[in-house]
């Protein structure tokens, strides 16, 4: 199992060391049992039935039909009232406040425009929004599926497409927020994720909050992802949380109908799922069953 | 796009808490802090800030000058409206966003209700101190701490009672 689960991963010493353990039937099980006390195994890829996903979407950047009026925003709100009741006009708007110590504040604001309708369902859980630069479906928590929000944002794009005739889709995204609490008090984070940053060698102390961002690459599928982890204080309860937000992304020309993009979506989850579950350890990731 | 721009030199703290360094270098690595656009837009995190960014600024801007509110109110100064930024930014994301106003010393406001008797009032002064006072029941809190590095920890534990699901 460990040599399949290793299999295209990036040999760290980690993964070194156990794929050593499973590819040598000579060792001895203790020193087996000893490396998999030290690193614990990675979560195994599957449905969670109480998934800590605070918001899950799929975003659509797209470039708008030249001379596209503000009238077309509209007529969106009636065809999709039956679902999406809840109706809210967007405005942009650029304040600038000049602050400079020891001098009055300077403020300034203008009006740049309608930036498009945001539409939501009657119990605020799923959240539309029709931007003249693209498309955004939202299913905050409780989470749903897959299953569930991936036919419903692509029946919303085909309308986004109907009524606002993009001329190119340059940017599809599947982003998935999840907040992950941790045992109140101080922890062992290599217990429950890969990913946490490291005290810096002979460094001799604790690490407090973070916050990390990183990009990654999946060279041959030529997929992207924005990876962001922090701890912050908890809010629900005394336990603090670990944020872990994912947004897959793909760029380029992709098609524009909701057929052309869907296997590419499909693509975008699978690579958010590795990143996912990737990050944690099999016991952080049982909790959430 | 609502965008919400600012001098980046004068105040490289607006964009990280906790990072006054004033370096070329440490500026560059403020900025991504503030450039939320360039992933895809989530109401829950993304919009929430984007709209609390714009509710300050459009608070900062009705009360930039002295007698905005025809009493004799105290205009805000830019290092309130710094402080009220920073301590935006260390609110957790599964905090929900407060109300924001300008008080007539010139402090800036934050409020948060749950209802008839949970609440928590925050004031900024100029120099980074967060005063706070907090409804609970028939408890009553109140206290002070500076803005020094993230979201002080008393207001976060009064943040949580008001809160929390935990009894």
């Amino acid at each position: 199992m460990w040599s399949a689960r290793l299999t295209g991963r990036p040999i760290s010493q980690r993964c070194a060391e156990l794929y050593l353990c499973s590819s040598q039937d000579a060792l001895p099980q203790p020193y087996v049992a000893q490396i998999l006390t030290r690193y614990p195994p990675v979560a195994v890829t599957r449905r969670l039935a109480r998934a800590p996903i605070t918001e899950a979407l799929i975003d659509v950047r797209a470039v708008p039909l030249a001379g596209l009026s503000e009238d077309v925003f509209k007529t969106i709100p009636s065809i999709l009232k039956s679902d999406y009741p809840l109706v809210e006009e967007r405005r942009a708007s650029e304040a600038q406040l000049a602050l400079e110590p020891g001098k009055p504040l300077r403020a300034s604001s203008r009006d740049l425009g309608l930036q498009g309708v945001w539409l939501r369902s009657q119990d605020e859980k799923e959240v539309v929004q029709f931007r003249t630069d693209g498309f955004t479906y939202s299913r905050l928590a409780p989470y749903t599926s897959w299953e569930d929000i991936l036919p419903r944002s692509l029946r919303l794009w085909k309308t986004f497409v109907e009524v606002l005739r993009p001329e190119i889709v340059t940017r599809l995204a599947v982003r998935y927020i999840n907040h992950l609490p941790l045992p109140d008090g101080p922890v062992e984070l290599d217990d429950f994720i890969f990913t946490a940053p490291k005290v810096p060698q002979g460094v001799i102390g604790e690490m407090g909050p973070f916050s990390t961002r990183v990009l990654l690459a999946h060279p041959e599928r030529k997929l992207q992802a924005i990876v962001t982890q922090s701890i912050e204080p908890g809010v629900r309860s005394k336990r603090p949380t670990l944020l872990l937000d994912i947004d897959a992304f793909k760029t380029g020309n992709v098609g524009i109908s909701a057929e052309s993009i869907a296997p590419h979506l499909e693509a975008l989850r699978e690579y958010k799922n590795m990143i996912f579950f990737g990050s944690l350890t099999e016991s952080f990731a049982r909790s959430f069953e | 796009m609502n965008s919400f721009a600012l001098p980046l030199p004068d105040f490289p703290s607006f964009w990280a808490a906790g990072d006054r360094s004033v370096t070329r270098s440490a500026l560059r690595t403020a900025v991504p802090v503030f450039e939320t656009e360039a992933q895809s837009s989530s109401v829950s995190i993304d919009d929430v800030r984007r709209e609390l960014r714009r509710a300050l600024a459009v608070a900062a801007s009705e009360a930039s000058t002295a007698d905005w509110d025809g009493y004799g109110a105290k205009a805000v100064s830019a290092s309130a409206i710094s402080h009220a930024a920073e301590l935006l930014d260390s609110l957790p994301t599964t905090v929900p966003p407060p109300d924001i106003s300008i008080h007539p010393d010139g402090e800036v406001g934050f409020f948060w209700t749950r209802g008839k008797r949970l609440s928590v009032a925050v004031s900024i002064s100029p120099t980074g101190l967060v005063s706070f006072a907090s409804l609970h029941g028939h408890r009553r809190l109140h206290g002070s701490e500076y803005l020094v590095n993230g979201l002080p920890s008393s207001l976060a534990l009064v943040l949580r009672q008001l809160h929390s699901d935990e009894e």
